[in-house]
């Protein structure tokens, strides 16, 4: 505040110290809000058992050795140490939070955090499943934390495209930015496709088991989605696909049909969450985060026709001072 | 349920927070500086209710009288909220809106942390007898499906508000003797008003209002300029950026406890 004062901005500008953030600023904040949820999850009492250890052990299963050797040392070793390894991961993911929160220190907190999204990728979600066979985007594929990275990415602050038609070019560039969305989009294709998804049961028997140790009215619900796709694994499967294939489709659109498609987006990251996810689990007392379906509305959000070129001239009459990182 | 050790510790910071909390209504009311009494009030109460929450021998009051207490606040806030809304006597006569509705959106996340914590005193009342306070660590058991679906929403709430806050204190003055007697003066021109106030009183008065604490502030930006004077002759106040700090522990705090209550 007293540097704009001292800048000589006007009257005006000094009363309003803090730039009310754009819409850059605001995806960061929302990215931090979920950092935070999960350093408060991360604090809880079942993560400083062995059992932690164990459900991270868990994820080396059906991986090659070259994966699974450092999970498995990696899960013996926190089961060993659950105490101090796991008060280290959840004030890990507590600083990533304030960082990205705090504007002088965005940058270094989106950087640690990629890093960091990436480490418990390998060592924490087993890749998302990616090399077993039987990853499916309905319970997370590809990995929740490879979407924080990839979001952390597409919100660095930096304008590398100054008619970015969406936020997400921003940070990357508009060719960057397509290939992102289809590449990620493209793969959820893939996964839903695997052979092992692609069972008469197999939707059934994921939706139903998610529903073990959930309150009783979304345990109902699972149960209710599990019914429904029951015997009937592979053409929702399909439908499942054809739905990614067309939010892949997004980057080629016109801008109505685009924002349509984000609409779809959010929908089936709802849908995803709820049914596939049963909230990340947080009701569980076991859940480490919410999963990827609030990752995957963020991520479409970021692509929302307009959303980068409409604020960008504002972000600059916003920023307090020339020097902050605002965003 | 969490670690007793770091119930323990999250103890601690509130009653820290409590203790900061009382001395800002100590040093406004002292030193005459601005600041919102009944929020720091409320927070002081807030810590010590949360930090026998998290350690039973720290628990000075039941859970259901805390509770009343936390509605009454919750129904005071609720009524300043009201309040801001409806239109002033002088943006009436004028036909111009306040230009800085500090009243408004600041005290929602007080409303809401209110009523958290009637929500988590009462989901522990429930518990029944011996559960008492304590009932986030260890040894006891916070859930039982006490609407764990408001818990969830009031806990990404509050994590919302919290980043939210954080990004806010950067903005947020620095209140020295300097800047408001000296810096401000100095770095803007002292330009003299009608009535005898000055430019650089006038933005020492108006960055007050950055922080939701004054509506001095207000007064310099509305009040014709013949009373600039008397608005620029704001009192300092009591360290906004200590006090988003505060806001940021007991947001957070509150909404790990919310979280063990899922």
């Amino acid at each position: 505040m007293s540097e704009s004062v001292v800048a000589g901005t006007p009257l005006t500008s000094a009363a309003v110290g803090w730039g009310r953030p754009d819409a850059r600023r605001l995806l960061q904040l929302a990215l931090a809000a979920i950092w935070l949820l999960d350093a408060v999850l991360q604090y809880q009492a079942f993560m400083f058992t062995k059992a932690f250890g164990q459900m991270l052990g868990e994820t080396a299963s059906g991986n090659p050795g070259l994966i699974a050797g450092p999970i498995t040392w990696d899960a013996t070793l926190v089961e060993h140490n659950a105490v101090v390894l796991n008060t280290i991961f959840a004030t890990i993911q507590l600083v990533i939070a304030i960082g990205i929160a705090w504007r002088p220190t965005v940058k270094i907190a989106l950087a640690g955090s990629i890093a960091w999204s990436l480490g418990v990728w390998w060592f924490g979600e087993g890749l998302g499943g990616i090399l077993t066979g039987g990853a499916s985007p309905v319970n997370g594929a590809p990995g929740a934390v490879l979407i924080y990275a990839l979001i952390a990415v597409l919100l660095w602050p930096a304008d590398r495209d100054a008619a970015a038609p969406y936020l997400a070019a921003r940070a990357v560039g508009t060719t960057a930015a397509k290939v992102v969305w289809l590449v990620f989009w493209g793969s959820m294709i893939f996964f839903t496709v695997q052979s092992a998804n692609l069972t008469a049961q197999g939707l059934h028997d994921m939706i139903s088991g998610m529903a073990s140790g959930e309150p009783g009215w979304l345990a109902s619900a699972e149960s209710h989605a599990a019914s429904l796709v029951a015997h009937n694994g592979v053409g929702v499967s399909i439908i499942l696909a054809i739905a990614f294939a067309v939010i892949a489709a997004r980057v080629f659109l016109p801008i109505r049909a685009a924002e349509a498609v984000i609409v779809l987006a959010l929908i089936v990251s709802a849908f995803i969450w709820v049914f596939g996810e049963a909230l990340g689990g947080v009701f569980t007392g076991g859940g480490t985060d919410p999963n990827s379906g609030p990752l995957l509305a963020l991520l479409a959000l970021l692509y929302w026709p307009g959303l980068g070129a409409a604020t960008s001239g504002r972000v600059a009459a916003a920023a307090p001072t020339a020097r902050e990182p605002m965003s | 349920m969490g670690p007793s050790w770091l119930a323990g510790i999250l103890a601690a910071v509130m009653i820290l927070t409590a203790i900061y909390c009382v001395a800002r209504i100590v040093i406004s009311r002292t030193q005459d500086r601005q600041a919102e009494n009944d929020v720091d009030g409320v927070h002081a109460a807030m810590g010590v209710a949360m930090a026998g929450m998290l350690v039973a021998r720290l628990q000075l009051l039941p859970n259901v009288v805390w509770a009343v207490v936390f509605s009454l606040a919750a129904a005071w806030f609720a009524w300043r909220i009201g309040r801001a809304y409806l239109p002033t006597a002088t943006s009436a006569a004028t036909g111009i809106e306040d230009p800085l509705p500090t009243g408004r959106n600041h005290l929602v996340p007080h409303l809401v942390m209110c009523g958290a914590m009637v929500y988590m005193l009462l989901a522990a009342s429930a518990l029944g007898p011996g559960s008492g306070g304590g009932a986030m660590n260890m040894g006891g058991s916070a859930s039982g499906g006490h609407l764990p679906v408001l818990a969830l929403i009031l806990s990404v709430y509050l994590f919302g508000y919290a980043v939210w806050e954080t990004d806010r204190i950067h903005g947020l003055p620095r209140v020295s003797a300097q800047l408001i007697t000296g810096g401000v003066a100095s770095a803007v021109p002292a330009v003299a008003l009608p009535g005898g106030g000055t430019v650089a009183e006038a933005v020492g008065s108006a960055e007050v209002a950055t922080t939701g604490t004054t509506s001095t502030a207000q007064a310099a930006m509305t009040a014709p300029s013949g009373d600039l004077a008397e608005a620029a002759a704001a009192r300092k106040p009591v360290s906004p950026r200590l006090e988003g700090c505060c806001q940021v522990v007991m947001a957070v705090t509150m909404a790990y406890m919310l979280v063990l209550m899922l």
